[in-house]
């Protein structure tokens, strides 16, 4: 249950994988697009399990607890399977379409009540157009709100195969001077702010009209209403 | 010292503002508590036979912390019990008539009588312990009752100290026909009992039902000679007042005074003055102070009462001062215990209120009584009785949720509690059906309905369902189930040291050790759940049949209809609708317990059912993998996890069918099943061996029909829809349905989420939640109590307890000061608020 990712009371689906890397990114874990592991020190109660299961030799136990080695580390989750208390994570799991929209349609009543519903994050949701297309397109047809939060850097075929089944995007312009922007992000803003203006263009032919409302902070989001 | 001023200003403890002159003093004067000069201390009465007695243990039984005081309770009221002059005919009459001679007689002639400064209502005193009116040849016959080798208090502790939970015939716990009794008048209500009883034959004259006729008709004239009492005060007063317009305001008591609660109040004054003194004798006629005696749904029946005087020119405001002072009256129940102080969570009484709520076509009922008496509250908070319970459904008007969502924001957990009409009418009419009343409880008059104490529906004025007398840990079943029917561990009374000898107690279901699947686990569990069942109803059988005999009460049974009608007191069974509920604890353990075995065990097989066993044995010391395991890695209820909550509705479905086979064999009262937890699941852990879900004895169990402490880690909505899952979710074709709604706990169920303030943080966030709670309505339980706290702040009130005494929290249900409340439960309190999330 999230109440602050769009409009009402939502669920949001963090997909993994991000083109770019900003230095105050909230969801670090969620850049990189392969399932990454993680430990939560408060969980551990230090038994030592997964530095014996891991086949990579990636993990050790000292006294400040479970040190990750990521250039053994192959993300392969044998370690968290393991742990008996949650402390290691795997971050990013395999959901099927049909799957994920069962899991995800379970707060229905609440998204009705309060005109919410679902909202694609990340990570960039873009970045697995097909799947996340195929995702939005079942939950409108279910007659479910659908944003999807984009940091803007993605390709052509995104406004057909995503946008055309989505409510809202909620477009996230980090920075507007480019040199900033790749300062801050590590990468530039031109095709960011071209894809803006293509997806003005892609509302208007749509509505005919151009609905933009923005957050008040012009430079970190812009909110189009599809 | 220093330390505790500079954080004050940083949590703000909230204070009523804005209330009248009237208003403040008496509250003020209220919560100087034993320095006052007026109290509503409990008074001991006797009729002087070296035999007699005033404490009624069978009352206290479901409250285990009274257990080592019992015999000290009860020889202080005997010591301190003044005699009454008794009639001559006194020993000739029947029992009902000695008691409703005896209490009469206290009420009137024996208890001083006082109306504080600007006080609008009267009717001061009421908390009394008075004689059981036993001969000696009765009282002898109790005696061997309750105190013999297998009487009620050894049996009871038994069951207690075994873990099994806890039972007894408690008072209270109904909403009488306060509805009738306004219209009737105690006239009307005197004279129907008058020509049922000149009706009978002189055989039947001579019979119970005479003697239960014959002490209903002196009770019911008790609220009259009260009243007549009161209203000579009044112009006493009048007569000396110096004060012009309070001189005016006691010659209009002393007039309301002379007319009502004997005819029936035309005004909204009579009214609120008639229904505080019906509903106090109540307390009084129980020797009880406010135990779940509830109002049902005030803002209905005052209300012609309230439009009738707003037409006749009553002023709004002074509509809300005469509740003002109602409530007043209400909070001195707590007098009781004036010198001994919050006595932590029993400190909650639960007179409780409903407001709004659907009528026969699901059209919403609130009205402007239902807003003056929510903003009478809000004005008044925090104060602890009564208490409200708001009845949402879907037509619930947006005003009406913004005012809730109002009040809850600035509620510092005070007083929320929201009853939820669509899946409590499901529960009452599968009641009807179930208990063959369907005459009595049907599609066409369910929503008459009102919660009960905190949250226990019942219909009104015509049913007593005993909502707190069984409390059974279904844990327990579990625990039997790996043994094979004896205690895990061994009792050792942690008074006298002894150690009870570990015995077949339970059916013996075999070695779970050699148990191949998990379905002969379940098996076993189910015998010993069906075993569970079956040892609480006996034993509730012992302490009900002894009230039956000795306790009559003829007041409160004038309320109760079927009692007149049957010419039965209510104690045995005289209301039109008699049940018995037992609630179960540990609901959510139980659950994730049997979750845990079949992951761990069975699907797993992380572990044997040996290696699991000798963990619980060992309370889980040196067993800290296992034990990770079963808390982190094995499902849990509460997440909205399909797997997980179709076992819970397994259970539920379990435990609630064989509750539906039993009645109370003395006095025919049906077991119906609920879940409330009031505070044993804080205290039985301590009682209860380790569970499979990782709890290590000592560990709370989990409270009511929530998730275990943690396991929702979803959020709210999750843990919501997997309530209504366990209540039996939602479906058009089950015959049990309402609305699509099903509720296999017609009771209801507690279900309390704690959320930080930030939730309501903005306007936009406000209609968040909002639309959270009519998302509720569909997919939640019956009840939802919501407690909005700072964990700082709490922390803050822990180390400086004398800057935050009036700070409220609310606990299965009991609004409790937080101040008063164990460490531990403290503790708990803070440990749900800090992990939930939104
Ligand atoms: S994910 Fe696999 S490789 Fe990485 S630490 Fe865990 S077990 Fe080792
Ligand atoms: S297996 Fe889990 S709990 Fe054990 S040391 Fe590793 S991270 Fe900690």
């Amino acid at each position: 249950m999230s109440t602050e990712d769009g409009p009402g009371i939502r669920t949001t689906v963090f997909m993994k994988g991000c083109p770019l890397s900003c230095r105050w990114c909230h969801n670090p874990e969620s850049i990189s697009p392969l399932p990454e592991i993680h430990w939560l020190g408060v969980r551990c109660i230090g038994c030592g399990t997964c530095v014996k299961v891991c086949p990579h030799k990636a993990l050790s136990l000292s006294g400040s607890g479970v040190k990750i080695d990521r250039n053994l580390c192959a993300g392969c989750g044998i370690c968290s399977e393991h742990c008996p208390s949650t402390a290691l994570e795997l971050l990013g799991k395999k959901w099927g379409v049909d799957k994920l929209f069962e899991e995800l349609i379970k707060d229905r009543a609440y998204f009705e009540k309060s005109s919410g519903g679902i909202t694609v994050s990340g990570g960039e949701g873009t970045l697995q157009t097909k799947f996340v297309g195929r995702l939005l397109k079942k939950l409108k047809a279910e007659g479910i709100h659908t944003a999807v939060d984009t940091c803007g850097l993605f390709n052509d075929s995104v406004f057909d195969e995503i946008f055309s089944h989505a409510d809202l995007v909620l477009y996230d312009l980090k920075e507007i001077d480019s040199k900033l922007h790749k300062e801050f992000t590590g990468s530039g803003n031109e095709r960011i702010l071209d894809n803006l203006t293509r997806c003005c263009e892609y509302i208007k032919e749509l509505h005919g009209k151009r609905i933009l409302k923005g957050s008040g902070n012009l430079f970190r989001l812009f909110r189009m209403v599809l | 010292m220093s330390g505790s001023s500079a954080l004050k200003q940083e949590f703000k403890i909230r204070e009523p503002e804005g209330l009248t002159p009237r208003i403040k003093w008496l509250r003020d004067y209220y919560f100087k508590g034993a320095s006052r000069n007026w109290s509503n201390e409990t008074t001991s009465w006797s009729t002087g036979t070296p035999w007699d007695a005033q404490y009624n243990e069978l009352t206290f039984y479901i409250v285990p912390e009274t257990y080592a005081l019992m015999q000290t309770i009860y020889s202080s009221y005997r010591l301190s019990a003044r005699t009454v002059d008794l009639h001559k005919d006194f020993w000739t009459w029947t029992l009902p008539e000695r008691r409703a001679w005896f209490n009469r007689e206290v009420m009137v002639k024996y208890l001083p009588k006082e109306i504080l400064p600007g006080d609008l209502i009267a009717g001061g005193r009421f908390n009394i312990m008075t004689s059981h009116c036993l001969t000696e040849k009765e009282a002898k016959a109790r005696h061997k009752l309750v105190h013999g080798r297998s009487g009620s208090r050894a049996m009871m502790k038994k069951f207690h100290d075994h873990g099994y939970g806890n039972s007894g015939a408690t008072s209270g716990h109904l909403i009488p026909g306060h509805e009738r009794a306004l219209k009737l008048g105690w006239k009307g209500i005197h004279k129907e009992l008058t020509e049922r009883y000149n009706n009978l034959s002189d055989k039947e004259k001579k019979s119970e039902k005479g003697g239960q006729l014959r002490g209903m008709i002196i009770a019911s004239k008790m609220p009259r000679d009260l009243a007549a009492a009161y209203a000579d005060l009044c112009r006493t007063m009048a007569g000396r007042e110096q004060e012009k317009s309070r001189k005016e305001e006691l010659i209009q008591m002393g007039d309301i005074l002379s007319r009502v609660p004997w005819e029936a109040p035309v005004t909204f004054h009579e009214a609120v003055q008639s229904l505080w003194l019906n509903h106090m004798l109540v307390m009084s006629d129980e020797n009880y102070p406010g135990p779940g005696v509830s109002f049902g749904r005030m803002d209905q029946y005052l209300f012609p009462y309230w439009e009738y005087s707003i037409r006749k020119g009553m002023d709004r405001e002074f509509g809300k001062e005469i509740l003002r002072c109602f409530w007043m009256h209400a909070n001195t129940a707590y007098d009781s215990m004036i010198r001994t102080g919050n006595q932590g969570i029993t400190a909650g009484f639960g007179q409780l209120i409903t407001l709004a709520g659907c009528g026969a076509d699901g059209e919403d009922l609130s009205n402007d009584l239902t807003y003056a008496i929510l903003e009478v509250i809000d004005e008044m908070s925090p104060i602890l009785e009564p208490k409200p319970n708001v009845r949402l459904h879907r037509k619930t008007p947006d005003e009406l949720l913004d005012k809730v969502v109002d009040m809850i924001s600035g509620s510092q957990g005070a007083p929320f509690l929201l009853n939820f009409d669509e899946r409590s009418i499901a529960g009452m009419i599968l009641e009807g059906r179930r208990a063959g009343i369907t005459d009595l409880i049907n599609e066409k008059n369910a929503w008459e309905y009102a919660p009960v104490g905190c949250l226990e529906n019942t219909m009104v004025g015509n049913d007593r369902s005993g909502t707190v007398d069984n409390n059974l840990n279904l844990l327990k079943a579990v625990e039997l189930a790996l043994t094979g029917g004896k205690d895990m561990n061994q009792f050792i009374d942690p008074i006298t040291g002894k150690a009870d000898k570990i015995k077949q107690d339970g059916p013996s279901t075999g070695d779970p050790r050699r148990f191949k699947t998990f379905e002969e686990f379940w098996r076993a569990y189910e015998i010993q759940t069906k075993y569970l069942v079956k040892k609480i109803t006996d034993l509730y059988e012992q302490f009900e049949s002894i009230r039956a005999e000795f306790h009559p009460t003829p007041y409160l049974s004038c309320l109760v209809k079927g009692c007149a009608e049957k010419g039965v007191d209510v104690t045995r069974g005289g209301a039109e609708i008699s049940m018995a509920t037992i609630e179960a604890v540990t609901y959510a353990t139980t659950v994730d317990s049997i979750l845990a075995v079949k992951y761990l065990v069975y699907d797993k097989k992380l572990c044997t059912m040996d290696e699991l066993i000798t963990a619980l044995k060992d309370n889980w010391v040196n067993h800290n993998i296992l034990q990770a395991m079963a808390k982190n890695k094995a499902p849990k209820y509460g997440r909205d996890d399909n797997e997980a909550d179709d076992m819970a509705l397994r259970v539920m479905k379990l435990w609630t069918d064989e509750t539906w086979k039993y009645k109370t064999r003395s006095t025919g009262r049906q077991f119906r099943p609920g879940m409330l937890s009031w505070n044993y699941w804080a205290g039985d852990g301590y009682i209860m061996a380790a569970s499979p879900d990782g709890r290590a004895r000592g560990q709370f169990l989990s409270n009511a029909i929530c998730p275990s402490n943690g396991a929702d880690i979803n959020g709210p909505t999750s843990n919501s829809n997997s309530v209504g899952k366990a209540l039996g979710g939602k479906s058009d074709k089950s015959p049990d349905s309402f609305e699509g709604y099903l509720n296999l706990l017609p009771n209801g169920a507690s279900h309390t989420i704690t959320f930080n303030p930030s939730i309501m943080k903005s306007a936009e966030h406000r209609e968040k939640f909002k639309a959270f709670l009519r998302g509720y309505i569909e997919n939640g339980g019956t009840a939802l109590q919501i407690n909005i706290l700072d964990p700082e702040m709490l922390r803050d009130a822990q180390k400086h307890p004398e800057d935050y005494r009036h700070l409220l929290v609310r606990i299965t249900g009991y609004n409790a000061y937080f101040t008063g409340i164990g460490r531990e439960l403290q503790d708990e309190v803070i440990a749900r608020l800090s992990h939930s999330r939104m």
